[in-house]
């Protein structure tokens, strides 16, 4: 954290500083809202995203990306400000390599959503159905070297491991509404907890080589790290001055994953682009009250496919073997469409991002529209409606469910 | 989606340099056939192997609303005459930094978005493929029309101009007939007009000016694509060019893709 505090210090006074006139600025300013009729919520944030580039010579650059936002999201930090991306990179300063140091935001995985091989970067608080992209920078070296024009082998390593950002409230709500029923049950009224968070301090890495075919591109890789979500370790109910309370210790097992992605021609359709990500993931074997949190290897998939028709109809469909937020013996199946449609005549486009649960049919449909003021100005509405009960797979996140509004000045 | 249409459109720049421009000074007094223009016209043609191009497209709708981009562009004739490009927006910032490669006539295209930080494949354009809704295909914007597929005819000699129908013999073509209107000193296509099935003029195309280096090559430096259906206007306004430059052998390769400048 102090790391980042310095750097996010070092960046606002490049951007104010007269003496970095050399450094180029860019940026965007998006507020965002969104209503819940349910609970009659409403929030507003607005985020500054300044990014900077500067070149020392045609080989080595400095770039960063700083965010400041104020929300005022239930349960959401109100103020944030941090280094989206900090480094310096360099292209063939050493013979075939490039390579890039500093806070760094990687992507892995072909897939257009829900890459189970995306496993570098945390994502900060709250699940986010508008924005592209949703993760925090962390430290780390990215090194590719190209073997050829179509080969290439890459290496990233993170010196620490950074898990997901969860709101401390939330998460005790969380683990209450876990607990609390069991001990209820054994006679124990838990009207507090306490949560111990254990970070694990080695470092997360990951290889990946990847060949260009004369139809498609294929990846294989290897990664090893922890999950980015914490699981429960000891669960310890103790008295205390207020009645009784539950002690909680979090941590983050380990996994190793082999992936396996690829994107191309969709075999018989022309023009069509096929993505997948395959994980076969390892876990750490994970136990809490003698029962097995994980234990056995298993599978996560996203396949899908890309198309744009002669009307202009964009069509992106996929299927999902295990969300983000689903591990083990937890991950189901999804389908999910993103489709909008472009306008001969019109500034207005229409789009639409629904999913299924093929395990117990709740569904969420995001149906709205993008207005482009100009190239720079733009506006898009849309209604996120969730279907399901309240336990099924898409009802759990049915508090999400309602009007969003997003404006975006890039600058 | 618009952002790759606009990247194809520049494509379809590049084939056209290749192709509508000569800068041979002929003398037309002698009566050439048909086969001996498009001849002379692909003999004339820019003698280069690379090129840089950075220009400004303007797209005016029907109520004469503009909207500019600013992109660098970099071309590389191939073995087999294809040809591999590069295409960065530099403006305005809302794509700034989108970056398009073609290798080869599309047999690989990527696209990268710097949201995302990661290239996309995207499944090779079909030469029937429309670009920016200007119906005007892949094999349409090559304009070449030398092989054996289509059938031309000079229907009219005017002092200036030749004016020339070519018609596609193939089926899965989307025009009728196309319209060359080739200028008779400096043989380039001054104007394209596209015939929909029934005979309908539903495109044009205009190089309205241009420029003649001192070896009597010709650069095109304003292009404006018309839709006549939708009252659309395209403007390619070129701002610089450079031929035969140097360029390294991965250049065109995944590797330049997220390269901050280029």
């Amino acid at each position: 954290m102090k790391k980042i505090i310095i750097i996010t210090i070092i960046l606002i006074i490049c951007f104010l500083s007269n003496s970095v006139y050399a450094l180029e600025f860019s940026g965007n300013l998006t507020y965002s809202s969104s209503y819940s009729p349910f609970s009659k919520d409403l929030s507003n944030s607005l985020k500054l995203e300044i990014k900077s580039f500067h070149s020392f010579t045609d080989q080595i650059f400095l770039e960063g990306d700083l965010v400041l936002r104020y929300t005022d999201r239930f349960l959401d930090q109100p103020l944030f400000i941090m280094p989206k991306e900090f480094y310096l990179s360099t292209y063939d300063l050493i013979p075939k390599v490039d390579a890039k140091a500093g806070i760094l935001i990687e992507s892995w995985g072909s897939s257009d959503m829900f890459s189970p091989l995306d496993n570098f970067n945390p994502s900060p608080f709250g699940i986010s159905f508008t924005e592209i992209s949703n993760k925090l920078g962390v430290w780390a070296i990215n090194a590719n070297y190209y073997i050829d024009n179509t080969t290439y082998l890459q290496l990233v390593y993170l010196p620490n491991f950074v898990p997901n950002h969860l709101n401390e409230e939330y998460e005790k709500q969380l683990y209450l509404g876990i607990f609390a029923p069991q001990f209820q049950e054994q006679g124990l009224e838990i009207n507090s907890i306490n949560l111990t968070h254990h970070i694990p301090d080695q470092p997360v890495w990951g290889v990946k080589i990847g060949k260009s075919f004369s139809s498609f591109d294929a990846y294989l890789s290897y990664y090893r790290g922890y999950y980015l979500n914490s699981y429960p370790q000891q669960v310890e109910p103790i008295i205390n001055n207020s009645g009784m309370s539950l002690n909680v210790n979090l941590s983050h097992p380990k996994r190793d994953i082999l992936g396996l992605e690829f994107q191309g021609d969709f075999p018989g359709i022309e023009g069509a682009t096929l993505r997948g990500d395959i994980a076969y993931i390892l876990p750490e074997a994970w136990m809490l009250q003698g029962k097995y949190l994980l234990k056995d290897p298993y599978f996560k998939i996203t396949l899908g496919a890309d198309y744009t028709t002669s009307s202009n109809l964009y069509l992106n469909l996929a299927y999902v073997y295990g969300l983000t937020y689903e591990e083990g013996t937890d991950c189901s199946s999804y389908l999910f469409l993103n489709a909008n449609q472009e306008l001969d005549y019109s500034k207005f486009t229409p789009q639409y991002i629904g999913g299924i649960s093929l395990q117990d049919g709740s569904m969420l449909h995001s149906l709205g529209f993008n207005y482009n003021f100009s190239d720079n100005l733009s506006l898009s509405l849309s209604y996120l409606l969730v279907i399901g009960e309240k336990d099924s797979k898409f009802g759990q996140v049915k508090n999400n469910e309602g009007l969003f509004l997003i404006g975006e000045w890039s600058f | 989606m618009k952002i790759r249409k606009y990247f194809l459109m520049i494509i379809a720049i590049v084939l056209l340099f290749s192709n509508l421009i000569t800068s041979k000074q002929v003398e037309a007094e002698q009566l050439l056939t048909v086969d001996e223009i498009m001849d002379k016209m692909e003999e004339t043609a820019p003698d280069f192997t690379t090129q840089k191009t950075i220009s400004e497209m303007v797209i005016i709708d029907e109520k004469g609303n503009e909207e500019t981009r600013k992109m660098i562009m970099f071309s590389q004739k191939e073995e087999d005459d294809k040809t591999s490009t590069l295409i960065r927006f530099l403006s305005p910032n809302s794509v700034k930094g989108v970056t398009l490669l073609n290798i080869n006539n599309g047999e690989k295209i990527y696209l990268y978005l710097p949201a995302y930080n990661k290239p996309r494949r995207i499944a090779g354009a079909s030469k029937q493929e429309e670009f920016m809704g200007t119906g005007l295909s892949y094999e349409d914007m090559s304009m070449d029309y030398q092989d054996k597929d289509y059938t031309k005819t000079i229907l009219e000699e005017t002092e200036k101009e030749f004016k020339i129908e070519v018609i596609p013999l193939g089926e899965d073509t989307s025009y009728k007939k196309i319209i060359l209107w080739v200028d008779k000193e400096k043989f380039y296509s001054k104007k394209v007009e596209f015939y929909d099935e029934v005979e309908n003029l539903t495109k044009t195309l205009e190089i309205q000016k241009i420029e003649i280096d001192e070896k009597g090559k010709i650069t095109p430096l304003e292009i404006e694509f018309s839709d006549l259906e939708n009252k659309k206007k395209t403007k390619i306004i070129i701002k610089e060019m450079e031929y035969n430059i140097d360029l390294s052998s991965d250049f065109f390769s995944l590797r330049t893709l997220s390269k901050p400048t280029l």
